[in-house]
This record gives structure tokens, C-alpha cells and sequence, in this order.
């Protein structure tokens, strides 16, 4: 979009600055009746009119405008003069432009415009009635979009869903026009942030001189919303703005982040008091989780987590998402406020529970502390069936609390509440908005890996709130920092049933594609797949590639023609109809490739992977994959064959990192006394 | 002497183009789906090869005036038509479906190349069809759709717009962006065929000063013009298209006659 600057010329220095609706700007800077209606209702301070407003003549390109406000020299506090001024603002208006079109050399040059002096407010005169609306309109804009960040077409949407768009809102013609005077005056109140969705990196104060040296030369960009950097920007001839303008690649399924667009920031979401004060209104730590009936492993952790949220455990190390972020995005922060005392605001807990420890219990306690602060709670997970499945559960334990539950298409899209529900990429739309973040499955896709989720991740909790990060493999860095103690975390080594993890045994055979050419399968397999189809298991089959899943069925049914075989993987349409055929039973052995590796719970179930030592299969991947049999009560002792031609590294601390769980769970007493676990049944190598 | 010299001069950049391509990596993210692949020698490069392999080219032309793989009873019923013929690259499939959302709605400009070359082939078609039945046959102009100004401040670009620049840019020919919508008409994804039929009519208007171009080409034979969209469904758009600019043709009394061709990206 194009935007209108203007200098304004205080008693003391002088700014540039840059609206979207320029008169709105001018009542406030010259109109004191104005100014006054609008600080009473934002109950702010009176603060100093100006002397005049120096208006560039033509609307400018974001872009181009924004850099000129950055660039404004902080300047003395003398009055201005005015011809400097005017000179001032007309070479770093050109200088824009130039450094625009790169290079500086063969830089086409804006036609020089003479700005125009403004000193008193428009003739019309501003009605004190439509003064005293707008500014109620403002003030409601900026309380919708407390602790948001939207595109400038988003935060529309959001006013419209809140019918606080503006007077003409319904009608079809300009919606953002109506819309642009509150944001405006919120923005001029300092109750909104409005900035570009692609701008320049702020630059560390030492780079800035000799960068301000050199005209010609462009500054970096970054998405501010994402977080990308200059890597996944694209410049495209933009007929809004009518120059070379970058968007960002990285962020577009969540709507086009560009150079010309808006992106606006609400204020940070206030608290009703902070998490760490105040001793809980009912009772002691015990009598708070007793309510939700845990297991002795699930309350101890439960207990840690909230003594670490309420501020038991002051650390002083810089948070793992602080060294992240930095060590991705160099020190250019978004805020000013320097990064380390950011770092410690934001702190982070690390709960590490196995397989079907029931990680989802153990943060409601959580969520109950939170909520009784008045405080608000974000639980995001990677996936979309993920948050579906949990709405109903997180619903019935708070059914006082106002929960949203959102995800690409979701009806609450533009809504707030107590509780808020999302997949991992609808973190983009906050910003410093909550007290409480958990963050599920940290490890699975699409969230592993992707800076661009960890930089949604990290902004979206208020400063002083607290991340929790739940994992049943955390990657090992997180792993390394929690053995350093640099992160504060709590172990769950036992399942909800309290029987131990079954411990993967291992079968040497050929890697599949070998398996595949024998006109027999081998003994060593066939005999744990007899064993555990007489037992009335269900057999998950993982496998790394797609193209060995059919190939692999067809051998298998010959194999065995009288249970049902079928195969499923990514490319799959049926896939969900199979798992839920594979549940009642009606599919007794899966093949299936690593989509299936987490989040599927089948009663009864054996798990047995091929091609363990291949590449795809992490460590991570192995330990959950492992961790879908024996997840039920009834049959706590599923079994587990990592099934390979040779022992790989993986393999080895996929074992280790189960047998260790089971021994810490041993240890803290947490597994069912040895009489009531049922009898190891024997295994045959 | 100093022909060898120049000779020598003249290939060094070739020589280093070619050495850049040995160095650059051989491997690169589909544009399409984000996975890496091995792009080798391919029509179309930058996707990998699920996603070349799943363009539904349009191999066989059945219907001769609007390049449909089927029979058509649009072109059928139609009696006298404002265009000679129009030529699609691919039919317009979910795949296609996805594609032209990713770019139009979503702003994916990153897929342009990709769509350009599909283009690209259907125009090298129609060349290759009309050499067959006339002398070297050559485009005068290349004339994009319009969008109405709100549905471009939305968007930021004109698809068809670039689309017709690659075509222009492959050939030299002028790119004349001489048409405007006369109103703005809802997405015509959105209409039935009836309602698209009768909504288009007078859509179009070419625009005085910008159409003065026209005269300027003076080919001294008949004036050869290729209107570019990215979606052919009905027809009405081409034709309402062509009706502008030949209203327009006919308002100055030009007395060259046109032939107006059409290019679009998808047919339906």
C-alpha cells in the first residue's frame, strides 16, 4: 500500500512519520480539542501539539516511507529549522528511492517534490462529536487487537467478526478505509504498532553509521511476522505500491507477508497478576492436583511444573529458545529491549514424558494455575487432528473457561478466550499475547527444524510467562541442555498404567529390498510375526520407503493368507479408513511408513520395524515408533523387533534411551510392584 | 588477426556460463511441492518429477476453435465467433485447480516460470499449427485480460498480464496492456455458465490513448493479435475480449483487418 509522510515539527526537534490516514494525523498533531477528546478517552496524559506538520505532496510506498521515519535523524532539542528540515526530508526521500532501485548508479530518481507546510488543523474544523467516536472506535481497536499480529487484511477481518470495523464496514466499497482512521489514532496513541510485514533488519547501533554512510546500499529484510530472513524473500513488480516490492515466501500459506503491506501489533496482553506471585487461592500443591487423579509419576511431575511456573525455580541462564533465536537470527531483535532480559522473562520448562505417559493430563493442573491468575493459556500442537481430538477433553476439564480451538478453516478464527487451542502455525497470529505456552510434540514435524515455527514459538509468550515444552523425544539439544541444567525439566519414565516401556529386541535380517528378492521370507521374521499374530496382537509394520509398502503386502498375504494385511502410507487417500479398520481390528498387520509413528494408539499392539538402521529412522522416530505397542492397560508387555542387517548407532540409543527410562522409573518406585505385572512372556531370537 | 581476437573475447562469457552451470548445484527444491530433487534435462525445470509428470498436457486437440481435447458444443452453437481460435496448454484438472490458487489467490509468484512455460508450449503449438496452414505466421501483439483495479489492489499483480510476458519476451513481440474492465463483475469461478455468458457481454473496453498502439504496429498485412488469459471455460471472456478491441479497431476506421488469436493456460 502507499502511505502519506510528513515531518512534524515540535517545539523541541522534529520526526518524520508515516500514516494511513493522514488526516487523522493532522487533527492530532494541530488540533488541541481533538488531542484532548482522544486522551481522555484513552485515559493518557496530555502531551505537547506541534508547531507544524511538513507533508510530503505524494503518497508513498511503504517501503520507501517507513525507511525514511528510520532514517529521520534523532536530532537536537532546538527548534527546528524549517528550510533544513525541508531539505532534510527531501534528500532521504530521494536517498530512499535510490537505495531502492540498488546500486545507486543507474537509479532512476523520483521527481524532487516541494512538501507542504502545514500550521493549523484543516479549515473544516473537527467535530468534537466525531473526534470523541473515533477515538472510542480506536480504543476498541486496540483492545481486540491486544497480543495479535495480523496483516493489515487480517485485523479487517478480525474488526469486521467484532463489528468494529467502521461506519461503512457492511457496504462492499473500502472496507479498509473505514477501518484505517481508528488504527491510525490507536497507532498515534501509542496503543497500536503499525509497521511493515517485510522490513528492514534492525541493525546493531555499531553497523548502523557506516551503513547510513553509503546511500545506495539496501538493508536486509526480514519477515516480521516469520521471522525469515533475506533467503526466502521473492521481489515482485507490485501493482499496489507500484515499485519492486519483496514478500516473503516462507509464511505464505498463512496469507501474503509483503514489503507494502501492514502488518499491526497490538500491545502486549496485561495480566491480571503475574504467575509467579501470590499463593494459589485453594490450597496446597497436593490438594490442587489431587482433583485431576494422576498417576504418582504424572503428579510429581505436574507438581514440579507448577512449583517451576509459580517461581520455584529462578533461573538465571539465558533459555534455550532466547539461544536459539539468536544464534538463528544474529542479534537483530525485534525489541529494543535488550535480548538477555527478554531471555530470562520468557522461561521454559522442559517436560519429558515416554510414550503414553499421558502428557495431556499432567497440563491441565497446569492450565487450572494459569486460568485462576486470570491469566491466559495457549496449548499448540503440530497437528490438526491433534488439536480436534483434545478440544472435547480440554472442554469438559474446564467447562467454565472460554477455550477457541484454532486451525486453518476454524469458525473461532478471529476470537479470544481463556484457553486457546491452535496448531503450531496459527502462532503467527500473536504476539506476546500468553502468560502460559505449551508447546506438544516439539520434535515432530512440521515443528522440528523449522526456525520459522521456533520464532512463532518464542515471540508468543508474554514477557514474565512461562513455555512448556512437552516432548517424548526431545531433540539433543534440548536433551543437553536439560543434563547441563541450563533447562529447567522433569522426567515421566513410566507409563499411565505404571508398567515398564517394552525394550526393543533385536532380529538380523536382509534391509527390505534384499527381502523382497528371496522366494522365501526369512525364518527369523516369520517366527515373531507367527508368535504375535497367535496372541492376538496387532502388528504395526513400519518401513522407510512408500514403493516397498505394496510390494511388501503382497509377500506378506502370501505369507500369511489367513489374517487381513494391508498397507497405508502418505500418498494413501484411504489412510485414516485403514487406521480405523487397523483399530477395530479388521486389518490385523499394517505396513506403514513413519506417518503413522506418533499419535495412533491401538490397544494390543506388536510393533515391528524394518530397515531399523536405515536413514530415516532417527533415534526419535525409532523410540516412537516403539512407543505405540503396549500402550493399553490389558496389554501393558507389547513387543518391539527392530528388525535390521546391522546395529546402528540409532538403534543403539533408541535402546538405551528406553532401557534408562525404565530404570529411572524403577528407581523412583513408580512402576507396579513386581507381583502384579504379568509374566514376561518369552522371546524367541 | 583481430577477428580471431574478437572470436576469443566474444566466447569467454559463454565459456564461463558453461562453467557456472558444472559448478551450480545439481539439485534443487520443486517449486511446486518443496521437495528436492535431481532436476535434469526436462521441459519444464524447476519441478521435480511427480509434479512434471502430473500436467495434464493437452496432447490432441478435438475441437478445432477452442482447443478443447473434447467435443464441444459451446463453439458448436456459436455462430459467429469475435476470434479465430484459442489453444490451451493444459485442461484445467484439480491439479491445475491447486496450482493457479497457489499463485492467483495466494500470491506464489515463485510458480510464474513455471506456469510461463506451460503457456509457452501451447503458443509454440498454435506457431507450429498455423505455419502448417500459412507462410511464416507471426503475433503482432500480445494483449493480456484485464482485472479491475480493486481485484488488482488485492492482489498486487495481473496474472494473465504475466503470463502474456513470457510469450512477448520469447518472441520480441509487444505486450500492449490496452483493454480495462468497464465494471467490476464477482469471481467468475463463482457464476454458472449462463450468468458467465451474459455478464460478460460489453466486460471489456480498450482504452483510447493506450490503443493507439494498434496503429502502430501497421504489420502491412493483416494485423495478427493474441489475447492471454489464464482459464478458458466458456469462451466469454476471450470473445467479449476480441469484441473490444475489434469495436475499438473498427471506432478509429482503420481499415486493416485483424485476426485475433487466443492463448490460455487451462482449458476446462
Amino acid at each position: 500500500m502507499r502511505v502519506a509522510l510528513y515531518v512534524v515539527l515540535l517545539s523541541a526537534g522534529s520526526k518524520a512519520m508515516w500514516s494511513i490516514a493522514p488526516e487523522v494525523d493532522q487533527a492530532y498533531w494541530l488540533d488541541a480539542q481533538y488531542r484532548g477528546e482522544a486522551e481522555r478517552i484513552f485515559r493518557q496524559q496530555p502531551s505537547p501539539l506541534a508547531e507544524g506538520l511538513l507533508l510530503w505532496p505524494e503518497l508513498l510506498p511503504l517501503g520507501i516511507a517507513a525507511a525514511v521515519a528510520g532514517q529521520w535523524p534523532a536530532g537536537d532539542n532546538e527548534p527546528p529549522d524549517e528550510a533544513a528540515v525541508r531539505a532534510a526530508l527531501e534528500r532521504l526521500v530521494s536517498d530512499a528511492w535510490v537505495a531502492d532501485a540498488g546500486g545507486g548508479a543507474a537509479a532512476q530518481r523520483a521527481p524532487v517534490a516541494r512538501a507542504e507546510l502545514v500550521r493549523g488543523a484543516s479549515e473544516r474544523g473537527v467535530d468534537r462529536e466525531d473526534a470523541r467516536a473515533l477515538a472510542a472506535r480506536a480504543r476498541r481497536a486496540a483492545a481486540l487487537l491486544q497480543g495479535r499480529a495480523l496483516l493489515g487484511s487480517e485485523a479487517l477481518a478480525l474488526l469486521a467478526a467484532a463489528d468494529a470495523a467502521g461506519p461503512a464496514a457492511g457496504a462492499a466499497q473500502a472496507p479498509w478505509r473505514a477501518a484505517a482512521p481508528a488504527l491510525q489514532l490507536a497507532a498515534l496513541l501509542g496503543q497500536l504498532r503499525l509497521g511493515g510485514a517485510v522490513a528492514p533488519q534492525p541493525q546493531p547501533r555499531l553497523l548502523r553509521w557506516p551503513l547510513a554512510q553509503r546511500a545506495g546500499s539496501r538493508r536486509l529484510l526480514r519477515c516480521q511476522r516469520c521471522g525469515s530472513g533475506e533467503a526466502r524473500m521473492r521481489r515482485t513488480p507490485c501493482a499496489i505500491c507500484g515499485r519492486m516490492c519483496n514478500y516473503c515466501e516462507a509464511c505464505l500459506t498463512m496469507g501474503r507477508s509483503r514489503e507494502c503491506g501492514l502488518l499491526i501489533l497490538g500491545m502486549p496482553a496485561h495480566r491480571a497478576a503475574p504467575l509467579q506471585q501470590a499463593a494459589p487461592a485453594s490450597g496446597s500443591c497436593s490438594e490442587r492436583l489431587d482433583r485431576w487423579q494422576l498417576s504418582p509419576a504424572q503428579a510429581a511431575a505436574a507438581a514440579a511444573a507448577l512449583q517451576y511456573i509459580e517461581g520455584g525455580y529462578p533461573t538465571k541462564q539465558k533459555s534455550f529458545w532466547g539461544r536459539l533465536c539468536k544464534s538463528l537470527w544474529g542479534a537483530g531483535e525485534r525489541r529494543s529491549a535488550a535480548p538477555d532480559t527478554l531471555d530470562s522473562a520468557r522461561r521454559q520448562f522442559l517436560l519429558w514424558a515416554v510414550t503414553g505417559a499421558g502428557k495431556t493430563e499432567m497440563i491441565f493442573p497446569l492450565l487450572e494455575a494459569c486460568l485462576e491468575r486470570g491469566g491466559r493459556a495457549l496449548v499448540a500442537t503440530p497437528r490438526r487432528d491433534v488439536v480436534l481430538e483434545l478440544d472435547p477433553r480440554i472442554r469438559r476439564a474446564f467447562p467454565r473457561a472460554k477455550v477457541v480451538t484454532l486451525y486453518g478453516g476454524s469458525s473461532q478464527r478471529w476470537e479470544s478466550g481463556e484457553i486457546t487451542l491452535a496448531t503450531t502455525h496459527q502462532l503467527f497470529r500473536f504476539r506476546e499475547a500468553y502468560d502460559l505456552v505449551v508447546i506438544d510434540e516439539l520434535d515432530a514435524y512440521p515443528y522440528h527444524n523449522d526456525p520459522m515455527l521456533h520464532y512463532a514459538a518464542y515471540h508468543v509468550c508474554a514477557s514474565g510467562g512461562c513455555t512448556i515444552l512437552l516432548s517424548a523425544t526431545p531433540p539433543a539439544e534440548l536433551r543437553r541442555a536439560a543434563d547441563q541444567r541450563r533447562l529447567a525439566h522433569v522426567r515421566v519414565p513410566v507409563r499411565f498404567h505404571r508398567y515398564p516401556l517394552p525394550v526393543p529386541v533385536r532380529i538380523r535380517i536382509p534391509a527390505v529390498m534384499q527381502l523382497l528378492q528371496l522366494s522365501k521370507l526369512p525364518r527369523r521374521l516369520v517366527q515373531p510375526l507367527k508368535q504375535s499374530i497367535d496372541r492376538g496382537a496387532q502388528l504395526f509394520m513400519f518401513v522407510q520407503q512408500i514403493r516397498h509398502v505394496g510390494p511388501l503386502v503382497q509377500r506378506l498375504r502370501s505369507a500369511f493368507p489367513h489374517i487381513s494385511i494391508d498397507g497405508t502410507s502418505s500418498k494413501d487417500p484411504e489412510r485414516s479408513e485403514k487406521v480405523v479398520r487397523f483399530r477395530e481390528r479388521s486389518i490385523r498387520l499394517l505396513v506403514t511408513t513413519t506417518i503413522l509413528e506418533r499419535g495412533v494408539t491401538v490397544p494390543r499392539s506388536d510393533v515391528f520395524i524394518l530397515d531399523a538402521d536405515g536413514r530415516l529412522f532417527d533415534e526419535a522416530s525409532l523410540v516412537q515408533m516403539a512407543g505405540r505397542a503396549g500402550r493399553s492397560k490389558e496389554d501393558p508387555a507389547g513387543r518391539v523387533y527392530f528388525c535390521a542387517p546391522a546395529y546402528s548407532r540409532s538403534q543403539q540409543s533408541a535402546i538405551r534411551q528406553i532401557r534408562g527410562m525404565n530404570k529411572l522409573a524403577q528407581r523412583s518406585g513408580y512402576l507396579l510392584p513386581k507381583g502384579m505385572q504379568p509374566a514376561k512372556l518369552p522371546i524367541e531370537k | 588477426m583481430l577477428a580471431l581476437w574478437n572470436k576469443v573475447w566474444r566466447s569467454i562469457p559463454r565459456a564461463a556460463e558453461s562453467l557456472a552451470a558444472l559448478l551450480r548445484p545439481s539439485a534443487y527444491t520443486c517449486l511446486q511441492c518443496g521437495r528436492k530433487d535431481h532436476f535434469a534435462a526436462a521441459s519444464i525445470p524447476l519441478l521435480c518429477r511427480e509434479c512434471r509428470d502430473s500436467i495434464p498436457w493437452i496432447v490432441r486437440i478435438h475441437c478445432a476453435v477452442c482447443g478443447r481435447p473434447d467435443s464441444c458444443g459451446d463453439c458448436a452453437r456459436r455462430h459467429v465467433a469475435a476470434f479465430i481460435c484459442n489453444r490451451s496448454a493444459v485442461r484445467y484438472n484439480d491439479t491445475i485447480r491447486q496450482w493457479l490458487a497457489l499463485y492467483k489467490y495466494r500470491g506464489h509468484e515463485g510458480l510464474e516460470p513455471v506456469l510461463g512455460d506451460m503457456l509457452l508450449t501451447a503458443y509454440k503449438r498454435l506457431l507450429q499449427e498455423m505455419d502448417n496452414r500459412q507462410e511464416r505466421f507471426r503475433i503482432d501483439a500480445v494483449i493480456p485480460v484485464p482485472v479491475s483495479q480493486q481485484r488488482l489492489q488485492e492482489r498486487g499483480f495481473n496474472q494473465s498480464e504475466r503470463l502474456a510476458g513470457y510469450i512477448a519476451q520469447h518472441d520480441a513481440i509487444p505486450l500492449l496492456d490496452i483493454l480495462r474492465r468497464t465494471r467490476h463483475s464477482g469471481k467468475q469461478s463463482f457464476k454458472t455458465r449462463a450468468e458467465r455468458l451474459t455478464d460478460s457481454r460489453g466486460l471489456f473496453a480498450a482504452e483510447e490513448t493506450a490503443a493507439l498502439q494498434l496503429f502502430d504496429l501497421n504489420p502491412g498485412r493483416r494485423l495478427r493479435l493474441l489475447i492471454v488469459d489464464d482459464i478458458y471455460t466458456t469462451g466469454s471472456t476471450v470473445s467479449a475480449c476480441a469484441e473490444a478491441i475489434r469495436e475499438e479497431l473498427k471506432k478509429h476506421g482503420s481499415a486493416i483487418p485483424a485476426e485475433i488469436y487466443s492463448i490460455t493456460l487451462a482449458r476446462s
